[in-house]
This record gives C-alpha cells, sequence and structure tokens, in this order.
C-alpha cells in the first residue's frame, strides 16, 4: 500500500500556513493537522473566528424517480417536507438498528438532495439507492469548502460582502464577486461554510484570509476541529464508533451517542424497530479526568465495577486537564458521579490510575455570536 | 644550572603564595616559588590588614622576621560619625547623629560578634557553614543573613544614612557587592577577622602590607624556598588527571607533583590547563565572561598633613548613604567609571595617605581616578589638593565579585580543583577577599594529607 | 447586616474572589468588601476610550494553578484562555524571537515553590534556610535564588521580562522567573477571568459588597472580631482574611499598638516599591512593522538591552525618569478582536523603570508627557507611523496604580522580590503561614508567601488554613 498526498483545493495555500509542516489523512485528503498549535486555533474559534479545510467532508447527491420513498426509508428524519435551500441533520442506521453515519440532508431542488457526512458510506447507501431507482453522484471533489467558526464569523461573512442573514441549517448559492459560491450553515459549532469551484479556491481562501484579519482569523487544523468537537459533545463515525465499517451492527444506539434527537419518531426508517426496541440502555455524556493525560477508548471504573467506556479523549487546553467523550450505564452517568480509569502509559512506565467525574455535554458551550 | 624537579611549586607571591611557599619548606619540601614580575613586591599595597591569620604567624614566626602593628583596632571614621572600640565615644558619635541608632549598633554588634564568634572555627579550619552547630536565635540571624543585602539589613537595623553605609563598607571590603542578596553574610565574615588580637578589627602594620610580605619572603627563604622572579608560567603539565609539572613561558618544563597557585581560579583552570582538560562543559563555564570589579590603591604622597575631620589613627570612609554602593558597583560593571566611588583614606605617616578606591572596573580611566578621588577628599578636606605632591596608583586586579556560595562553602571546595595535586591558596580560595594567608595554610595542610611524605 | 460573618474578605481581587468562592462552598459565611465600585482588582477590563478596551494594569499574570483553576470550575464560568504565545524582542532592524527555554523549568520551580508556600507550617528555620542548604534538598536551595538573569540566561534572560526595574547582572533577579510563564491572554482580557472568579464564588453563595472600604480591623486581646468600614458600621466576622499588601494590611487598618513592636518595625522595612507605568493606547488601525509579517500574539519587547536595563535601573533608584525606558508592548486585540472597534487595534505597553516618587518632586502633567512621549518615541522607531494612529490614551503612573489599585507605591508585586523577601522571609506572617500574629487574620493578596508565584493561588492557601482552623474550633 502506498500513502500518497491527495490534495484538496486549498492545498497550496494551507501549505503556506502550515509552517510545522504537520499534516494528517481525513477522507480521501491529505489536510494540515496544526497550523499554528490546537490551542490557539481552538482560541482562536471562541475568541475571534477560525477557518478549516472542510472539503474532505464527503458529498453525494441523490437524484431519482423514487427519491422520495429512498429518502424516508434510509435516513431517521423525513427530508421532503424541505423546501429548497433547507436542511436538516439525520442519521442512518444498520438494519439492527446501529448508527452507521450522521449527516446533512439539504435539498437542492424538488428532485435533488445533497448528503454531506463525515465519513463515506457509499456503498451502503449507494445500494439502497439503486433499489428505489436513484442515482448516487459523488461531488466530494467538485467543490472546495471552508468553514468559518467562531462569535466573529458572522461578522467576517457580512464583511466579505455576502449576505450574513441565514438560518442554521439553511444554505444559499450566490455570485459573490465573479464567483460561484454557495454558502451554507451545517457545522456542529454554529459559523458558515463557503463552498466553490476547486480553481477557485486559492482566491477563496486569500479573500477570507484578508478579510479575517481585523477579526485575528486564524487558520485551524483536523486536531483543533477534533478538539472543538470533543468539547463540543459531538461523536463522529470512524473516530468515536464504527459506523459504516461494521457492516449491520445492534451497535451503537443513538441515543448511547446522544443523537437520539434527530430521530423522528413517526416515520418508518431502516433500523426503527431496533433502534427503539428495549436495548440496555447507555448514554452518552462526558468524563473530567483529574489528569493531563487523554485516556480514549479505556474501561471506566465504579467501586471496581466497569460501568461504561471512553470515546474520544484530549487534553482540553480551555479545561485544563484531559476530557473524554464516555458512554456509560445509564444509572452510573448523572453528572458529579465520582469513577475511576487507568491512564495509558508511555515509554515503559507503569500505568496509573486517575479519578474523573461525569459532566454534561457540552463541555463548553459555544460563544455567543458577535451580530454583524 | 637550574634544576627541573621540586616537590612543590608555587605560583605567584602575592600574601597566599609566599605563606604557601614558606609553609611548604618548612615541613622540608624542595619548593620552587615563581613570580611574574621582575621584583617580589611593588612599592604599592594597601595600608591596613583586617585580616591575617593568627595561625600562620604563630607557625611562620612572623614576629621574628620583621612584622608587626603600628597601630592597632583602627576606629572608622565618617563625615560626622566615629565608631571605635571606646564604646561610650562611640555612642556619642551615634547619639548626636540618630539617638535610637546608638542602642541598635550596639545590640547588632554584640549579635554579629557573637555569631561570627561561633563561625569561625567554621571559616578558620575549613568547615563548611551549614555543618556549624549554633544556638537557635543564632541559626536565625545566620539565615536571614545568607539571603539579605548588607544594605537592606543594614537599613532594617539603623536609621542614619551615615551609619548604614560606614557599616556596609565592611562587605564592599571583602569583595561582596553590599547591594547585593547574599552579602549581608560578609559583615558577619568581616566581624570574624582577627587583626592582632581583637575580633573584627582592623590594625595598620608597620611598613603597610608591603612589611607582611617581607615578612612572608624572609621566612619563606630563611626556610629553603626557592624564589624565582620574572617567570611567568606558560602551563601546567597534567597526566591522567593529576599534575605532573609546569611549563615556563621561557619554555622550560619542571616536574612537580604539587603546585599551589596564588592567581584567580577561574584564570588559573581556563588558561594554564591544556584546553578541555576539565571537560568540554566546564570549559564552556569558564569562558563565559564575568562582570570583574576591583579596588584601586592609591598613594597620596602631601606636603603636609591633611585636614581631614578624623582623627589622625582613623580610617576615614567616604561614603555618604548607602545608596552610593548600588550606583557606583552599576556604573563600574558597565565599565565605567564610578561618578562617586567608595574610598577609605588611612594616613600610614602623617604625609602619606593610602585611599583604596571601590569599586574599580577592569577598562576604568586612570586619569579621571585620580581627579575624581582628589576632588571628593577635597570636598572633606579642603586645601587638600594643593598638598598633593605626587599620586601613585597600584593597579586593580578585578575579580568577580565574591558569591555567596564562597562564604557558606568548605574550605576544601574552594582550595582544592579537579585536578589532582593542584591547590588554589590566591585570593579567591578564602572565603571573601581578603589578605589572610589561611587558604594556604589549609591547602598545604590538605596536601599533606592527601601525599603524606 | 445582622450577625456574624464566618470570614470577611477585604479586597474583591483574584485572591479574594477566590477565597470567597471555596469558603462559600464550604458552607461558610461569607462577605467580601470592596472598595472600589467593581469586583475583580487588576482583573478588570475597562473601556478606555470609546469602544477600546484593556486591561488597566497588566495584560498577563502568573498562571492559575491547573488544580485550583479545575478547583473552581472557572473554565463553566467562561474563563477561556488562548495559549502564551512567543515573546518578540525589536529592534528598527532586526528583530529575535525570545527563547522559551527557561519555562518548562520555571513551571516545575514555581510549581514546587507553590507547594511550599501552601505548607501548614514552614520547616524549622535551619531546614528553611533556602540558600546554605545542599541542592536538591529542599525548595528552592539552590542557584536559581542568587543566581543573575544574566548568569542564568547569558544575554537574553533581559528579553524574558516585562519591562522590569532591575539590574540583570545582580544575583537574586532569577527569582523574576517564578512568575513566569504568564497564563492567558483571556478572553475579554484579564477582565474575563475576574468575571469568571465572580460568578464562581457567587454561585457559591458568596457576598460581594462593593464600594465597602474597610477602615480598621478591629481586634481584641490579640484577637480579630470586625472589620470597620469607612463608611461606619462594624462587620462582625469570626476570621478576617486580607488580600492587600502587607504594608496596607497591617500599617494602615490596624493601630500600631495592637501588633507587636518586632513585626511593626519588620513590616515597615519590607521594602515595596513601584516599577511600572502603564500606557495604554487606543489605535485607529493595526499596526505594522517592516519587520514582522503579522503582529505579534505575545509580548513585544523594544529594544530589550541588558546595559539600557543596568542605566534605567540607576535612574530608577534615582528617582529619575530614564533616557531609555523598558517598553513591553502588547495587542489585546490582536486574540480577542471583541476588545477594539472592527479595524482598530489595542495597544497596551508596560513601560518599566518609572519611579513612584519622583526625585524632584510630584508627577507633573509635564513629567507625565514627558514619560509617554520617550515611550512612544521608543515605539515609533519599531512601528513607524504608529503616533499618527493613537486615538485614545491612557496613562497610569506608579502612583496612580497606588490609588486605584490600592497597591502600596503601585508596586504590582507586592515588594521587591529579592531571597530576603521572599517564602518565610516575608515579615507579618507567623510560622504557619498564611496566618498571622494576630489571631484570625489570614493573609493572601500579593505580598503573601504565594502572592508572586501565581494568581488566585494566595486565596485558596488562605483560605484553605481559614477553613482548616473554623473547622478545628481553633477559631471561637
Amino acid at each position: 500500500m502506498t500513502m500518497s498526498i491527495r490534495a484538496t483545493p486549498f492545498h497550496a495555500r494551507a501549505a503556506d500556513a502550515n509552517r510545522g509542516n504537520l499534516w494528517a489523512q481525513r477522507g480521501r485528503f491529505t489536510l494540515a493537522s496544526e497550523y499554528a498549535g490546537v490551542a490557539q486555533e481552538a482560541a482562536a474559534a471562541r475568541f475571534a473566528v477560525a477557518m478549516a479545510d472542510i472539503s474532505w467532508r464527503w458529498r453525494v447527491r441523490l437524484e431519482g424517480a423514487r427519491l422520495r420513498e429512498l429518502t424516508q426509508r434510509l435516513f431517521t428524519k423525513d427530508p421532503n417536507a424541505l423546501e429548497p435551500g433547507q436542511a436538516l441533520k439525520a442519521l442512518w442506521l444498520a438494519d439492527q438498528g446501529g448508527v452507521r453515519g450522521a449527516g446533512v440532508v439539504a435539498r437542492l431542488a424538488r428532485q435533488s438532495f445533497e448528503l454531506t457526512a463525515a465519513c463515506e458510506d457509499a456503498a451502503w447507501i449507494g445500494a439502497a439507492a439503486s433499489l428505489f431507482a436513484v442515482t448516487l453522484t459523488d461531488r466530494t471533489e467538485e467543490e472546495g469548502g471552508l468553514a468559518l467558526i467562531g462569535p466573529y464569523a458572522e461578522k467576517l461573512v457580512a464583511t466579505l460582502g455576502l449576505d450574513a442573514t441565514l438560518a442554521p441549517l439553511a444554505f444559499r448559492a450566490v455570485s459573490w464577486k465573479g464567483l460561484d459560491v454557495t454558502l451554507t450553515r451545517f457545522g456542529e459549532h454554529g459559523g458558515y461554510e463557503i463552498w466553490c469551484k476547486p480553481d477557485d479556491a486559492p482566491l477563496v481562501w486569500d479573500r477570507v484570509a484578508a478579510a479575517g484579519e481585523p477579526f485575528a482569523l486564524q487558520p485551524a487544523g483536523l486536531d483543533a476541529m477534533d478538539l472543538l468537537d470533543l468539547e463540543a459533545g459531538v461523536p463522529r463515525p470512524g473516530r468515536d464508533y464504527d459506523g459504516a465499517t461494521a457492516p449491520d451492527a445492534a451497535e451503537p444506539l443513538a441515543g448511547a451517542l446522544r443523537l437520539a434527537s434527530l430521530i423522528d419518531g413517526d416515520h418508518p426508517f431502516n433500523g426503527a424497530v431496533q433502534a427503539h426496541a428495549h436495548l440496555p440502555r447507555r448514554k452518552l455524556t462526558g468524563l473530567l479526568i483529574d489528569s493531563d493525560t487523554p485516556a480514549p477508548f479505556a474501561p471506566v471504573f465504579l467501586a471496581g465495577k466497569a460501568v461504561g467506556r471512553t470515546l474520544s479523549s484530549r487534553y482540553s487546553p480551555f479545561l485544563r486537564r484531559a476530557i473524554a467523550l464516555v458512554q456509560l450505564d445509564e444509572a452510573h452517568a448523572a453528572p458529579g458521579t465520582a469513577l475511576s480509569l487507568t491512564l495509558p502509559s508511555s515509554r515503559g512506565a507503569l500505568p496509573k490510575q486517575a479519578a474523573a467525574r461525569v459532566t454534561d455535554l457540552p463541555f463548553i458551550p459555544p460563544p455567543a455570536s458577535i451580530p454583524a | 644550572m637550574s634544576e627541573t624537579r621540586y616537590d612543590a611549586i608555587v605560583i605567584g607571591a602575592g600574601v597566599g603564595g609566599l605563606a604557601a611557599a614558606a609553609l611548604l619548606a618548612k615541613a622540608g619540601r624542595h619548593t620552587l616559588l615563581v613570580e611574574r614580575q621582575p621584583a617580589l613586591f611593588g612599592t604599592l599595597a594597601p595600608a591596613t590588614l583586617s585580616a591575617l591569620d593568627p595561625r600562620l604567624a604563630k607557625m611562620l614566626k612572623l614576629a621574628k622576621h620583621g612584622f608587626g602593628y603600628a597601630a592597632r583596632d583602627l576606629p572608622l571614621a565618617a563625615p560626622n560619625l566615629l565608631l571605635s572600640r571606646d564604646r561610650h565615644a562611640t555612642a556619642r558619635s551615634l547619639a548626636s547623629l540618630m539617638p535610637t541608632d546608638a542602642a541598635a549598633y550596639t545590640v547588632w554588634r554584640r549579635e554579629m560578634l557573637s555569631l561570627a564568634k561561633a563561625l569561625r572555627p567554621a571559616w578558620w579550619d575549613g568547615k563548611a557553614v551549614a555543618e556549624v552547630s549554633l544556638k537557635p536565635a543564632q541559626r536565625v540571624l545566620l539565615d536571614r543573613l545568607t539571603v539579605s543585602s548588607a544594605i537592606a539589613h543594614l537599613c532594617a537595623r539603623f536609621e542614619s544614612d551615615a551609619l548604614r553605609a560606614a557599616l556596609a563598607f565592611a562587605a564592599a571590603e571583602c569583595g561582596a557587592v553590599p547591594s547585593e542578596p547574599g552579602s549581608a553574610l560578609a559583615l558577619l565574615w568581616s566581624a570574624a577577622q582577627e587583626a592582632n588580637g581583637a575580633q573584627g578589627a582592623v590594625s595598620l602594620p608597620k611598613g603597610g602590607v608591603l612589611a607582611l610580605l617581607r615578612a612572608l619572603s624572609d621566612a619563606a627563604q630563611a626556610a629553603g624556598a626557592e624564589v624565582r622572579t620574572a617567570t611567568p608560567v606558560a602551563r601546567l603539565l597534567t597526566s591522567g588527571g593529576a599534575v605532573t609539572g609546569v611549563e615556563l613561558a621561557a619554555g622550560e618544563s619542571i616536574e612537580t607533583p604539587l603546585v599551589f597557585c596564588a592567581l584567580g581560579r577561574r584564570h588559573t583552570l581556563a588558561t594554564l590547563l591544556p584546553p578541555a582538560e576539565l571537560g568540554l562543559g566546564t570549559a564552556r563555564t569558564l569562558a563565559r565572561p564575568v562582570e570583574e570589579i576591583g579596588n584601586a590603591v592609591l598613594v597620596f604622597a602631601l606636603s603636609a598633613a591633611p585636614n581631614l575631620p578624623a582623627p589622625p589613627d582613623a580610617r576615614f570612609l567616604i561614603a555618604e548613604r548607602p545608596e552610593i554602593y548600588e550606583s557606583a558597583f552599576a556604573e563600574a560593571r558597565a565599565g565605567r567609571n564610578a561618578r562617586e566611588p567608595v574610598l577609605e583614606l588611612v594616613r600610614e605617616e602623617p604625609t602619606r595617605l593610602v585611599v583604596r578606591v571601590w569599586p574599580v572596573a577592569p577598562s576604568y580611566a586612570r586619569s579621571d581616578l585620580v581627579r575624581t578621588v582628589t576632588l571628593m577628599i577635597e570636598r572633606h578636606a579642603s586645601g587638600f589638593a594643593n598638598l598633593v605632591v605626587s599620586a601613585d596608583l597600584l593597579e586593580p586586579e578585578t575579580t568577580a565579585p565574591v558569591p555567596l556560595e564562597r562564604l557558606l562553602a568548605s574550605a576544601q571546595s574552594r582550595i582544592e580543583t579537579p585536578l589532582r595535586g593542584l591547590y588554589m591558596v590566591g585570593a579567591d580560595a578564602e572565603p571573601a577577599n581578603a589578605l589572610s594567608g589561611r587558604a594556604a595554610r589549609l591547602a598545604v595542610a590538605l596536601s599533606q594529607k592527601a601525599r603524606p611524605r | 447586616m445582622t450577625d456574624r460573618y464566618d470570614a470577611a474578605i477585604i479586597g474583591a481581587g483574584a485572591d479574594g474572589l477566590t477565597a470567597a468562592a471555596l469558603l462559600a462552598r464550604a458552607g461558610q459565611r461569607v462577605v467580601v468588601l470592596e472598595r472600589r465600585a467593581e469586583p475583580g482588582g487588576r482583573l478588570v477590563t475597562r473601556e478606555f476610550h470609546p469602544g477600546f478596551r484593556a486591561a488597566p494594569f497588566a495584560d498577563a499574570l502568573p498562571p492559575v494553578p491547573d488544580d485550583l483553576f479545575r478547583r473552581l470550575d472557572l473554565a463553566r464560568h467562561g474563563a477561556w484562555r488562548a495559549p502564551a504565545a512567543d515573546a518578540v524582542a525589536l529592534w528598527p532592524d532586526r528583530f529575535a524571537v525570545v527563547p522559551r527555554r527557561f519555562e518548562a523549568e520555571a513551571e516545575a520551580r514555581r510549581a514546587a515553590a507553590l507547594a511550599h508556600a501552601a505548607l501548614p507550617e514552614p520547616p524549622a528555620p535551619p531546614r528553611w534556610n533556602i540558600l546554605a542548604k545542599p541542592a536538591a534538598d529542599i525548595w528552592p536551595a539552590d542557584d536559581w535564588t542568587r543566581a543573575s538573569l544574566a548568569d542564568l540566561a547569558e544575554a537574553d534572560a533581559p528579553l524574558l521580562l516585562d519591562a522590569p526595574a532591575l539590574d540583570p547582572f545582580a544575583p537574586g533577579t532569577a527569582l523574576r522567573l517564578l512568575s513566569k510563564p504568564e497564563d492567558g491572554p483571556w478572553r475579554g482580557g484579564l477582565g474575563g477571568l475576574g468575571a469568571a472568579l465572580l460568578a464562581a464564588a457567587r454561585e457559591a453563595g458568596a457576598q460581594i459588597a462593593c464600594n465597602r472600604e474597610v477602615g480598621d480591623i478591629r481586634s481584641e486581646n490579640g484577637r480579630v472580631t470586625a472589620l470597620a468600614t469607612a463608611e461606619g458600621g462594624d462587620i462582625a466576622a469570626r476570621a478576617v482574611l486580607s488580600t492587600l499588601d502587607l504594608k496596607r494590611t497591617f500599617l494602615s487598618l490596624f493601630p500600631w499598638s495592637a501588633l507587636p513592636s518586632a513585626t511593626v518595625k519588620q513590616i515597615g522595612a519590607f521594602r515595596m516599591q513601584g516599577s511600572t507605568a502603564r500606557l495604554l493606547c487606543a489605535l485607529s488601525v493595526r499596526p505594522r512593522s517592516p519587520l514582522l509579517a503579522a503582529l505579534p500574539r505575545g509580548a513585544v519587547h523594544v529594544m530589550p538591552d541588558a546595559r539600557a536595563l543596568v542605566d534605567a535601573h540607576a535612574a530608577w533608584r534615582a528617582g529619575i525618569i530614564s533616557e531609555k525606558l523598558p517598553l513591553t508592548l502588547r495587542f489585546p486585540s490582536r486574540v480577542d478582536p471583541g476588545l477594539a472597534p472592527t479595524g482598530g487595534a489595542v495597544m497596551t505597553v508596560s513601560i518599566g523603570a518609572v519611579p513612584h516618587t519622583l526625585f524632584d518632586g510630584v508627577w507633573t502633567n509635564e513629567k507625565r508627557n514627558l514619560l509617554t512621549a520617550r515611550a512612544l518615541d521608543a515605539i515609533e522607531q519599531v512601528f513607524p507611523g504608529i503616533g499618527a494612529t493613537i486615538v485614545g490614551l491612557e496613562l497610569l503612573t506608579p502612583p496612580d496604580i497606588e490609588q486605584q489599585l490600592g497597591a502600596t507605591a503601585g508596586d504590582l508585586d507586592g515588594g521587591e522580590i529579592a531571597p530576603d523577601q521572599m517564602f518565610a522571609f516575608r515579615p507579618g506572617l507567623s510560622r504557619k503561614s498564611p496566618r498571622t500574629p494576630v489571631q484570625g487574620l489570614y493573609l493572601a493578596g500579593p505580598s503573601s508567601a504565594a502572592g508572586p508565584l501565581g494568581t488566585c493561588a494566595a486565596g485558596a492557601i488562605a483560605a484553605d488554613a481559614l477553613l482548616a482552623d473554623l473547622r478545628g474550633g481553633t477559631l471561637p
């Protein structure tokens, strides 16, 4: 197997900004993992505005005769009530009820939806689509995307000359000083996304970078974005759960990922029965670890008994400690519950126990947006 | 034909070097003393002595070699201030200055002398200060002195600036910077000294400090030490971490297992040893520049006795406020002449005034210095400038200010070197810069312990 | 105010609010009395020119210890911190990024020192002799305490400091590094941290009373009984926690006869001397340096030079406004754009070696203008054209800082940082620091042992001691 760099449309600009030359793979692409340090980039997303390349997100267009039936069957919320220009967040589940993926379903036109997701699931969704004579068009490489996150995102978008009056989960195609772009508000952390043609990407980056200077704009890499996800309590397929890589799983249930709100009980989507079945209840919540060392995917104990396990874990510079998403038996998931876990050891040292405390998600609420 | 093998070689003919040579020769070692200068001692030296190891004086029978005191226990005078052994005179002087200080001074002096006495075994026999057992109150005082600057300490105890400045001089005199933390301990060291039988006293030898050098030299040569002047040393010869000899600048090599060096420790280790002999890390440390300062001695020959406002036998100090020390040392460190240095004036003879000037940077301006000093004295003794017949300047030897470690460390750590057979006996082998000869006595004893005959 | 409080706290700054939060959370009845209209002490961000906000006294303080930060749940209360950025030394023709090689070491030492400051009882005097003990025995018994900055860092140590008044060649100056590395910048400036602490204290149930100046600490038989406020009326309390500095606490809040005379004398000899002035500048555009690609996020030391520091220090000692001033610039709006209007920028200047008392009298307008002009001239050399973009200025001289912050002589460090003034050598503390010779009086604030080492730390240490005594029954 060979490793090769798969550039996003913004790669040239990102390479200039990525002075530490730290890269990571995400989806099909090679992206900067950090530009100026995770803490600084995450701080920009809370104090000012951060700019992240999100071209790696998987985007597919669904079009065809029985589109309505497919989308109702596939997604945990029915997107057919949407007007063009609107979107919703939904899951798709395995037959046994396990979450395969989560994404934003946007209605482009009466007969056209586009799914934007953090994890590819082309084989599964493609097979489903073919049953309903729906075609699946991969558009991932047709556009580059820049996310603008932070309290000054709205002001920045207005300063760019784009109309910032856009509701969350809405989008709009606009002509912007000679470029055709789409402005969306699909992100988990508030903010805006600008999608453009690959050839226009460097120009878009430059425009944003120049206009962002007064707002202390900071490019943010994958590590900082992962930290923001974690602090916001957002689990991601591929990172926090298997999703599409487990063919027909009963786990994880949406509730165990704190995604139950994305399930609409009234319509019969794939896996609905099982998702509602009475299974041992686990809950996704936050864990504050009394240490600087993160403990991902570690069992957590209450009085010596395992009561759950952590998912992603990172050091949070804001909380000045390691934090983790944790799936706990519901009985032990009350905020304040004192638990313990074993920290991973390094360089041959003995593993250490650390105390931890359950807390509500999100760990840190997002900052209020400063209106334009 | 000079010999090429000795039991011991001493480098440098200061108090430390001469004392070491005399003690070694007396102990029966075949000893050579080498001195860079063409003559054994110049014509200029400080006038007073505040620290001569009494045991050394006894061992070498210096009195038999013509050493004696002209005046003992000199009072310290400053404008409007007289500190002398006569308690009543001191109290009267202080009372007119600042009544509360008279009582405070008595208490302070008693505390300092008592603690100094307790610490004398450490400083005299080479133990580390921390190993001395003390009463709890003494320990508290010592703890405080080790972290305080002399000036802060004195400011906390006394109210009069003149008294603070006068007492701070003791710290400056032994090479500490009185405004720096730890220099308060130097006050204690000064109080521990014994000159002429009195603790903490300053005396005037007959013939000045030169007479001491002569007596030591007589003692050394009488005991059989060989002396070569105008003989600079190029480097030390070593093998396997031990000294094996000395190479002279003239090219000649002399074998010896023991070298006593009266030069500065840094200078010795950095320049007289083969490169990196002590390790690359040590070499790097030694190569770092150090701010060196020192004091200069100016000898004024006068046409008549000067009109100083002090008893004729007193040391007269010109340092009116304690802040003077800080600014003067800062200027010296910056390589400039201090606008207002600290002066100690001693009348060696009625018309011969020996002035020590603190502090002086290595790159000081000579002519300015003489002028500044003359004008400063003129302010206190009107007509002084007109009395000056000549002013001779003893080139200052500058050293790094005495760090606290030296005052606290054991003698062994100051005298011994990483190189076997090499012992330091110069001024910086003493706890503080002083002409006591004690380092030489301890070094010879250490060498005899390491290599009994 | 009816009956007695368990604890009355003087000053609603970092230490006062921390102590209030911890004590109230432990179920004690707590009141905090603040002289000014706003709580926060130096943790305030205020508008100094319309649309421009800055923390007037400092931009960065020593870190809030991590465990304390977690214990107070400050992130939840909105205290968000960006990482400290590299400092830059800037000359008209060159620049250098200040090496951070001491930071890890300083961090470890600071933590060790804090652990010491928190000791319920300092070690017996022989063990507490921090300089005479062999290295590695107890902190900080090694060369750090007596090293000079120049020793420690060879050439660049002076660059590590914000505009100090010190001779970097003098032994003991390395102790300054203990209040490094700095914490923040905080969202909303230091006021962001202050607001979070206030929220934590209020949530815990502490009562915060502003515009209440304490006039006297009343004591009977060597035991604290109440606080007398300047407005009249006593506030009875079982214990008093003062976050004022030593001199204010003991010399202005007590009749001297109420204290042991040795204590009064020692506190009188404690050296406190302000040396920092602050210049807050509102800029209409973001400044540019021809040398730097972007405006630095961290401190910018303007033409730092060890020799100039020595001269400035000498001038400071003599009460003169130095020709060359140590200047450290910061651009808080570079990290938090909310501190300036869009397009503008906030620049704060810490001017070092500024005397509290001038040799020839008080700070007149001419003197203030001279200081401002000298500082701006130097800044103009590294940021050409910046002078023309200044739309608002506020100068705080050491007397202003004294008046506004209540810091004796405008000393922001709570006393000269020197080995004989640190740790157990701080006067006014009993052997069981942070307790004092007056029963029921606890000292937090800048002059306490932990004061210069960490933000909020002294407050937590005093609160813990007070709580132990309340529970242990040593306080009636």
